[in-house]
């Protein structure tokens, strides 16, 4: 199985919000979608889940035109929603009989899910006091937080071959994200075809093995990211010395990108380049606690890319 | 249209359907209507007095006096027979005899009318003295009958103010001396029955055309008469509220769509069409259900109302004119019923597509403005066919509200219910609506579809319509 987008183009009058965007997928895995807030990643998303109409481009799901409404897509939307006024219960029971699961599998993989997320004291609440069943929350009762597992699990129900998460991780506490975390990581497991939008880097590169980086409609950088990170090479180090080491950086000709009291962030050229500043260090006696030198994480990157003045 | 277009159209509206009808809101209406449904017998049987007809276990009258200004109500006639009314077995009858002048047979006929009135006259004023010094214990009636230029004959009871002698058995007695009245003249008109009936009977005179299809239509218009007009201007009235009602509900559903964010969800399962169509279904059998529970409370409570307060027929019975749904047969039933729901899903698709002009709840009224505008034109251009149907009910206004999409859900069902709208005009008008339904389904959804993600500010008409116009020309990909 495959999954491909070829030159998808989508304008709203003279403005061009996404510009031949293309990629594939010859098997299971996770791309990441990365931008900026306007870079087009959810009208992209949108286009490929056929709510939007392209201006030209094809989404193709083996070789053909995909057409989701008859497959079992998993779409975790960036505009979370839930019907607040409805018991929890009845909308994803709902949710998953609309992608054809019936209600006894669906009441199934809801205690399922509910147990896994924590969330089977909103679904399924204990009896009262007398003894009496009580009725599943409705979405309204719930936190912002429980809401967003409310909408993965919708999302996941109906065992989705194909998983779509826009900011999966958005808002979320820290025992929250690591629980999506495992979640996803589950997913990923089971060979299952995931597009990952998100802001948070270090969580592209903890899942996705490829990126895409659009900036204002348009590709600014794709491929693999371990591939990527190789392309720049290890021009990143991180020294911490005892004694004060500026006018050593300085005559060595390197770029201070970062200063903390913890250690410095130096732009080298490759690994001669940093060999040759350790041996300056050692030679005027300095004691080196730290020198680590690195690839420029998908941070550095996406700011070289994209530029610092549009990263949140 | 594809079929996958429709697809999860029937699970949308069973969802849609069930949390509405599980809604407060919903509930608490139909609780209200219900109770005001049950409640509209009985409360108008007790504002208008019981004044249905009830039927009387046992009469207080002792005596009835006949005053007879007119010849054939006498004793010895059949008049006064009350054979079968057990609760009347104890009423006696007395005619009061006619002091007439000596000479009377050399008189003219004039002068022979003239002494019969002066001496009923006497008669009426001397036993109603005579009643009145008995007080409110008298428990006598006096039963007149006279001949009126303008009411014809006119027969009436006349009893003490404050006496037992209730409403209910007067009304009773009145009924079956007026009935024996009819066997009277029946028997001394030497004709029969059926005969009698058709002397009756008033003229309508009509002058048609026969055309060459075999079809009549009229030459001279008669209007429509003062029941027909109420029936089919209650049931515009009924439909124009269903409309409205449903359009509203249809129109909020659309909202909370895309104001609770549910919508991109919902659309990686189902295309926008089968939301639309899910939604307005659901919220027309919604409408629909409170409006038969209220039939149907009317109708229990009618009954109800006649066993409570021992009334053949109850007041509201009595206001419904008599034999004027004799239209309904089951085909005509079918066409009334085709003409409302596609009125309804089309009203009820403006609704949704002003629903997919807004993000968010508190936008709503901005564009709801829109579907009350288009529905009140219509409901106003079928008030004024209604209302013209009373002169002339084949005019060229009135034919064109009959089969006008926008005027024939409200026009024409009842206008067909009471018998002036021709079948051929009732079917062009479904075919208009069917035409009219889908190409204003298709144009909702695809607006719909295109704004359905757009959770930006509202927009209006115009907008809209560039937008729908952009869609053609560019011919966009799915």
């Amino acid at each position: 199985m495959s999954f491909e987008v070829r030159e998808l183009v989508k304008s709203y009058g003279e403005k061009t919000v996404v510009n031949g965007l293309s990629f594939k997928m010859d098997g299971p895995g996770v791309y990441a979608l990365l931008g900026t807030n306007g870079a087009g990643k959810t009208t992209s998303i949108r286009m490929i889940l056929g709510m939007l109409k392209r201006d030209s481009g094809e989404v193709l799901w083996n070789g053909a035109e995909m057409q989701p409404e008859k497959m079992n897509i998993g779409y975790l939307a960036e505009e979370r929603g839930l019907y607040p006024k409805y018991t929890l219960l009845d909308q994803l029971l709902y949710f998953a009989k609309l992608k054809g699961v019936g209600k006894t599998k669906a009441m199934e993989k809801i205690k399922y899910w509910s147990k896994r997320l924590q969330l089977d004291e909103y679904i399924f609440p204990p009896k009262n006091a007398k003894g009496r069943p009580v009725k599943s929350m409705r979405a309204e009762q719930l936190s912002k937080g429980n809401q967003q597992k409310v909408q993965l699990m919708a999302a996941l129900l109906s065992d989705p071959e194909f998983v779509i998460l826009d900011e999966p991780m958005s808002g979320l506490d820290p025992v929250n994200t690591d629980l999506f975390k495992e979640v996803i990581r589950d997913e990923i497991s089971k060979d299952k075809y995931v597009i990952m939008s998100s802001h948070q880097m270090p969580t592209i590169e903890e899942f996705c093995t490829d990126i895409i980086i659009m900036n204002r409609g348009n590709v600014v950088l794709q491929g693999n990211l371990n591939e990527i990170k190789k392309s720049y090479g290890r021009v990143n180090l991180y020294v911490k010395c005892e004694q004060p080491i500026d006018k050593f950086i300085e005559e060595a000709g390197l770029t201070i990108i970062e200063e903390t009291p913890a250690e410095t962030q130096l732009r080298v050229t490759g690994e001669e380049q940093a060999m040759a500043f350790l041996n300056l260090l050692l030679a005027n006696k300095i004691t080196v606690i730290r020198f680590d030198l690195r690839e420029p994480s998908l941070h550095e990157i996406f700011v070289e890319k994209v530029g610092a003045g549009n990263e949140e | 249209m594809k079929s996958s277009e429709l697809r999860g159209t029937g699970s949308v509206f069973r969802f849609t359907l069930i949390q509405t009808v599980k809604s407060k809101a919903y509930i608490v209406s139909a609780v209200i209507l219900l109770v005001l449904s049950l409640l509209v017998a009985p409360v108008l049987q007790l504002i208008n007095g019981g004044s249905g007809e009830k039927k009387v276990e046992s009469s207080n009258i002792e005596t009835v006096y006949i005053c007879n200004g007119l010849s054939f109500v006498s004793k010895g006639t059949d008049i006064t027979d009350l054979s079968g009314m057990n609760a009347f077995s104890g009423v006696k009858f007395e005619e009061l005899e006619l002091k007439l002048p000596e000479g009377i047979e050399s008189m003219s006929i004039e002068e022979i009318s003239e002494a019969i009135n002066k001496a009923d006259r006497e008669n009426y004023e001397k036993i109603s003295k005579e009643l009145e010094d008995k007080g409110s214990e008298c428990k006598d009636a006096i039963l007149h009958a006279y001949l009126d230029d303008e009411r014809g004959i006119v027969v009436e009871i006349v009893r003490v103010a404050g006496s037992e002698v209730g409403d209910d058995e007067c009304q009773e007695l009145l009924e079956r001396i007026c009935a024996n009245l009819d066997d009277y003249k029946v028997k001394i008109s030497g004709l029969s029955e059926e005969e009698l009936t058709l002397l009756g009977y008033n003229y309508t005179v009509e002058m048609n055309y026969l055309g060459e299809d075999g079809s009549i239509s009229a030459a001279v218009d008669t209007g429509i008469g003062g029941k027909q007009f109420g029936v089919a201007y209650a049931i515009m009235f009924i439909v124009a509220m269903i409309c409205i009602m449903s359009g509203t509900q249809v129109a909020t559903a659309v909202v909370t769509d895309k104001s609770s964010r549910v919508v991109e969800l919902l659309l990686t399962s189902v295309r926008p069409m089968a939301l639309l169509l899910g939604k307005i279904l659901a919220m027309l059998v919604a409408t629909i259900g409170q409006y038969v529970i209220l039939f149907a409370a009317v109708v229990i409570s009618n009954k109800l109302t006649g066993v409570i307060f021992h009334t053949e027929t109850s007041y509201l019975s009595s206001i419904i004119p008599k034999g004027i749904l004799s239209n309904i047969t089951i085909g005509n039933g079918l066409i009334v019923l085709a003409l409302v729901a596609l009125g309804l899903v089309f009203y009820a698709t403006l609704a949704g597509l002003c629903g997919a002009m807004v993000s968010k709840m508190e936008e709503l009224q901005d564009t709801l403005k829109y579907f009350t505008f288009a529905s009140m034109i219509g409901m106003y251009m079928a008030i004024f066919a209604i209302v013209s149907m009373q002169k002339s009910s084949t005019s060229a206004f009135v034919r064109f509200c009959e089969v006008f999409p926008m005027t024939s859900p409200m026009t024409t069902p009842g206008a067909r219910i009471v018998g002036v709208v021709p079948l051929s005009y009732a079917l062009i008008a479904i075919a208009l609506l069917v035409v009219l339904d889908f190409l204003t389904l298709r144009f909702a959804a695809g607006v719909y579809e295109g704004l359905i993600t757009n959770m930006g500010t509202r927009l209006k008409p115009g907008d809209v319509i560039a937008m729908a116009r952009n869609k053609k020309n560019k011919g966009g990909t799915k």
